[in-house]
């Protein structure tokens, strides 16, 4: 049963060389081309279809600039697609940052309560979880202290614990386990292996191979904003050179 | 729209909250700074519009006070709006909540501040040797209601429009000033030469200042001119900021 299928999707972005707002420059560019504003159409995305199944989790791979972050944000409906459609059965948590809405000068109290609101959670919702996100944290008889007092760990631990107990159908995890040392990794693997043993369906995004084949049911290879391999985490890792650069293959039927 | 304001009702209150603490966690005076600037402004407008222009009106503080506290409240709130998203773009980044939730949470943190006031003043008002309150203060809690509609719509057009023109937010700050001169709050609206006096009643601004001398410090029902005037213009504003909003929201998270 999929719960999020992506079909057709591309995004263009436009990017502004010598943005012009300014009047002053508009006249100056009337005469010198160097303070033109120069509009150049980037494709982040052609022609992408992903579907995610329910408890299935997902990997995409790829270098830098593939595409790989738009996409996600598409999944989470932070960005409209220039074309495709979209459907999202369930509700989705993105976990593009740890920590999504924290104000240093808040308490982690006062934090836990503002994030989970960002993602649409109630009061008494989030009154529900508290308890436990305060134990996944380690964080127990540090609530009431400003989060800019926390160690950069104490910070990352609390964001992940917020993005992970959130009851969402879908997650999706921008590289933000590279940040963490070994253990933080192996305690976010274990509870998303947890979330997805009780049917929440994963994405992934990282530039780690080992934890993609480790962690992975299926993944994508992007290149150039198009999925260029899709399938068994460990066949598409081989599409990845001993360079590091992913070899040129035909695209995914 | 209204559906998903009420599922994120609690981001709402929680974003209010927040800059509630932020403004007031470790100020000495806190909350009093809240009532220190009006009465501030009330003391030197006194002097220089009472005892230096002798503007002839009868308890001149008071005439004041109950116009010019919902003028700073609209202003402040019409500012902080024009940054509502474009200084908020790297959650809009993270987070798919409706965007609508940050320029009305800008909005209320202001309210909040104008209720503070109010709650002070008034009661000090009624208590104090002048106009007293009249009946007619129970007006108070439908006008109000009025003019934070009226300034959400100014904020969701506002706040909007500044993600594709940065000039939106120096222009606001130019015609608020303007717009406060041009409007009778320091000064009522008796002294303006006939042919300005009938365009300044239909000006919305004029009308909600209007609104709250007669219900506060005259003691009387407002024109039905007046009431005319707050009630569309709220209509109209609600609406076009809606409208504006919705159909600007999808690219905010590429214009910021």
């Amino acid at each position: 049963m999929s719960v999020l299928e992506l079909a057709g999707i591309s995004k263009r972005f436009v990017l502004r060389h010598n943005p012009t707002f300014d009047f002053k420059v508009r006249v100056l560019a009337l005469f010198h081309s160097r303070h033109r504003e120069r509009r150049q159409e980037v494709w982040a995305l052609r022609d992408v279809d992903v579907h995610l199944d329910r408890g299935e989790s997902l990997g995409l791979v790829g270098p830098n600039g593939s595409g790989k972050s738009t996409l996600l944000r598409i999944m989470a409906g932070i960005l409209r697609p220039t074309q495709g459609r979209v459907e999202v059965a369930g509700t989705v948590a993105p976990m593009l940052e740890l920590g999504v809405g924290f104000h240093p000068e808040l308490t982690g109290r006062e934090n836990v309560f503002l994030s989970t609101s960002i993602f649409g959670l109630g009061r008494r919702q989030t009154d529900a979880l508290y308890g436990r996100i305060v134990e996944f944290a380690e964080l127990d008889g540090f609530m009431d202290a400003p989060v800019k007092t926390f160690s950069t760990g104490m910070a990352m631990r609390l964001g992940f614990a917020v993005a992970t107990h959130l009851h969402a159908d879908i997650l999706l995890v921008d590289e933000v386990l590279a940040v963490g040392d070994r253990a933080f990794q192996e305690k976010c693997l274990a509870r998303m292996s947890e979330l997805r043993a009780r049917g929440c369906s994963i994405v992934v995004v990282s530039h780690d191979l080992d934890l993609i084949q480790r962690f992975c049911d299926r993944a994508c290879l992007l290149v150039n904003g198009r999925v260029t391999a899709e399938g068994a985490p460990r066949e598409v890792a081989a599409c990845y050179g001993r360079d590091g650069i992913p070899i040129e293959v035909a695209p995914a039927v | 729209m209204i559906r998903d304001l009420v599922r994120y009702r609690e981001l709402i209150r929680n974003l209010v909250l927040k800059d509630l603490t932020l403004k007031y966690r470790g100020s000495i005076l806190g909350v009093a700074w809240s009532l220190a600037h009006p009465a501030l402004l009330l003391a030197v407008y006194t002097l220089a519009f009472r005892n230096v222009l002798k503007v002839p009106v009868p308890h001149y503080p008071f005439f004041l006070l109950v116009a010019l506290l919902p003028w700073n409240f609209f202003a402040t709130a019409a500012t902080a709006a024009t940054g509502a998203i474009v200084f908020n773009g790297s959650l809009l980044r993270k987070a798919a909540f409706p965007r609508e939730a940050l320029p009305i949470a800008s909005v209320l943190f202001v309210f909040a501040q104008l209720l503070l006031a109010l709650a002070v003043f008034l009661p000090a008002m009624a208590l104090a040797s002048g106009p007293g309150l009249q009946w007619t203060a129970v007006l108070l809690v439908p006008l109000l209601i009025l003019h934070v509609l009226f300034t959400t719509g100014v904020a969701l057009l506002l706040a909007a429009l500044t993600t594709a023109w940065r000039d939106v937010a120096h222009f606001t700050e130019v015609g608020l000033v303007l717009v406060f001169w041009l409007t009778p709050i320091v000064y009522p609206v008796e002294m303006v030469p006939g042919f300005w006096r009938s365009a300044l009643t239909l000006s919305p601004p004029a009308a909600f200042a209007a609104a709250y001398q007669d219900v506060l410090f005259w003691g009387r029902v407002p024109a039905w001119t007046t009431a005319a005037s707050t009630l569309v213009s709220t209509a109209a504003t609600l609406v076009l900021g809606l409208v504006v909003f919705k159909a600007m929201s999808p690219t905010f998270v590429e214009r910021v």
